[in-house]
């Protein structure tokens, strides 16, 4: 073929393509090599080919080196390279050998790949799937993602439900990321957590003298977040005595620190989030209705995880991404059989649990995929058995097979009683039990008298 | 003067950024007064150059480096020159005479015939136009 040729079939290439002699030396270079590398193909010609390339794998692990040395190809390695204007481009290479027509060795060929589009595109892909660390791109999840933004941008109270695991804090850090009090303190309270008299030291402080050992002031939850976000977590936990107080400090936005005679101004954006019913804690009179109604301005739902399966592979995905950066480890992902068991669990844990599966899965996992064998007993357990208590995987006919062999053995092969109780024909169940080559129970025999 | 240079098989390393040893050279007109080579590790670019900066390097002579380690190294007031190839000893003692602006120490792509309007505003040549045309290049 003659040269202008091969330069016209490799210039007709969208990958960047070179090739080296046995010295290292650039012999061809096509257009896609220019416009990525920003060389020009004559510059390009007869140089060495690390000072073309520039990659970061040219002075420790040279893939065309490797090539040549061991024949094999090197498939889709991804580097990255310094181009002409200093950019640093990710890309992924692919080396083989050249030979003459003789079959002798006379270089390699190394054709490379513009990453950046591809890297463009995940990053759209995932900004669409997550907002501020939340996951998801169920129809729930999008809807939240869209309410965020208008609700931060208030300063209104925010009432967040859900059931426990659901991120109802995940979401009040991203409305106070999103609002303009984010260059202020995010400072989150487990009101259910605390008795009454250390709540409220813990949210309004004290003064020093306000009681033995308090020997000098200190600023509670409200002081701290001044300016910022309050998140008063599991609200509906609080006691009636306390809902008062809180209540107070909602409508006049000002509150007295323990011991303390000067009321202070509360300037906090205030989430209260819970996962109870605070409607039925209201009609059963155990929860303030004026409270209720006071922090219930704006409402986000948050859904648990069994109405939004469908992010199950997302959220597993983003959970093995982190948990292979913060332990420094190299799971490839979940196997089939493993998300097929996330996705039929009911997770009444929700994303928490999701997290901690994984996490003790990562514990047992060394690399590769995630198998049932690694996850938590409770998760395991059910390894042969579906959610009907059969084994998964199974045929109809087996499942048949099964079924009538449970029922022969039940009434010691009596064929009558175990059609009744399976609602068939005693000839139906004798042409089965021989077309399913269903064996015959021994128990009766084997206890009682033989039969002739 | 204090000058650093990464070194790979006794040449430039072709990328800074990846690069794994460095070469400090402390000159005295024109001759080199101390030698020392580290190793350098993976770091983020601060951190790499404030490690270099730490070193006492004044001026960097180096092959490719990406925009922002360019950008770490000459905020801790090191001058970098970069987009130079060729033997680590030949071009020090280029840089000590003045004479790096010649055309065989520049990597393919940054360097230009002197007066062609399509030289990257990146290369040293465009923003250290040499004094005089070598001869050679014609």
């Amino acid at each position: 073929m003659p040269q202008d040729l091969d330069d016209q079939l490799l210039d007709s290439v969208p990958d960047g393509v070179f090739t080296v002699d046995t010295e290292w030396r650039v012999t061809s270079f096509n257009r896609a090599a220019e416009h990525i590398t920003g060389i020009r193909r004559q510059d390009a010609l007869g140089r060495r080919c690390c000072e073309v390339f520039r990659a970061s794998i040219c002075e420790s692990a040279c893939a065309l080196k490797q090539t040549l040395a061991t024949r094999r190809p090197v498939v889709n390695k991804v580097v990255y390279i310094v181009n002409a204007a200093g950019q640093r481009i990710p890309i992924s290479i692919s080396t083989a050998v050249l030979r003459d027509a003789r079959g002798r060795l006379v270089g390699g060929v190394e054709s490379f790949r513009d990453l950046r589009l591809v890297e463009d595109l995940q990053r759209q892909a995932q900004a669409q799937e997550s907002f501020s660390n939340i996951i998801g791109r169920s129809a729930a999840m999008r809807k939240l993602f869209e309410m965020l933004p208008v609700v931060a941008g208030s300063d209104s109270t925010v009432l967040l439900t859900g059931a426990s695991g659901t991120g109802k804090e995940l979401v009040a850090r991203a409305l106070h990321e999103l609002s303009p009090r984010r260059a202020k303190r995010f400072v989150a309270v487990n009101c259910g957590a605390l008795p009454d008299t250390l709540l409220e030291s813990e949210l309004f402080g004290y003064a020093a003298g306000a009681f033995t050992d308090a020997r000098k002031d200190k600023p509670g939850r409200f002081a701290l977040a001044q300016g910022g976000t309050l998140l008063l977590d599991e609200i509906g936990d609080i006691s009636p005595a306390m809902q008062m107080r809180l209540l107070r400090v909602l409508q006049e936005r000002v509150y007295e620190p323990l011991g303390g005679v000067e009321p202070v101004q509360a300037d906090a954006r205030i989430v209260a989030a819970t996962n109870k019913d605070l409607r039925q804690l209201v009609r059963e009179g155990r929860f303030r209705e004026d409270l209720f109604y006071r922090i219930h301005v704006v409402r986000l739902e948050l859904p648990p995880l069994r109405d939004r399966r469908e992010d199950i592979p997302l959220l597993v995905e983003h959970f093995v991404t982190r948990f292979n950066r913060l332990q420094g480890k190299d799971v490839a992902g979940v196997s089939d059989a493993v998300l097929a068991r996330l996705m039929e669990h009911d997770f009444p844990g929700n994303v928490r649990e999701l997290e901690n599966v994984l996490e003790h899965a990562f514990v047992l996992c060394r690399g590769g995929l995630i198998e049932l064998a690694h996850l938590p007993a409770h998760l395991r357990s059910g390894e042969a058995a579906g959610p009907s208590g059969l084994p998964a995987g199974l045929t109809l006919a087996a499942m048949e097979k099964l079924l009538i062999c449970d029922a022969l053995r039940r009434h010691e092969g009596n064929h009558a009683a175990a059609a009744r109780e399976l609602g068939v024909n005693a000839s139906t169940l004798f042409r089965k039990v021989k077309r399913l080559g269903v064996a015959r129970p021994t128990a009766r025999r084997a206890e009682g008298r033989p039969r002739r | 003067v204090t000058v650093a240079i990464p070194i790979w098989q006794e040449r430039i390393s072709p990328v800074l950024d990846a690069a794994a040893r460095l070469l400090v050279v402390r000159q005295r007109r024109g001759a080199a007064v101390e030698r020392r080579e580290v190793t350098l590790g993976v770091l983020t670019p601060q951190t790499l150059a404030r490690s270099v900066a730490e070193l006492g390097v004044e001026a960097l002579l180096c092959g490719a480096v990406s925009e922002g380690l360019r950008r770490a190294l000459e905020s801790e007031g090191i001058r970098v020159v970069s987009d130079l190839c060729g033997e680590v000893e030949t071009v020090l003692r280029a840089f000590a005479r003045g004479r790096l602006h010649r055309e065989d120490f520049a990597m393919p792509g940054c360097w230009r015939r002197y007066g062609q309007p399509e030289v990257s505003s990146r290369c040293r040549t465009a923003r250290r136009p040499p004094k005089r045309r070598p001869a050679k290049a014609r």
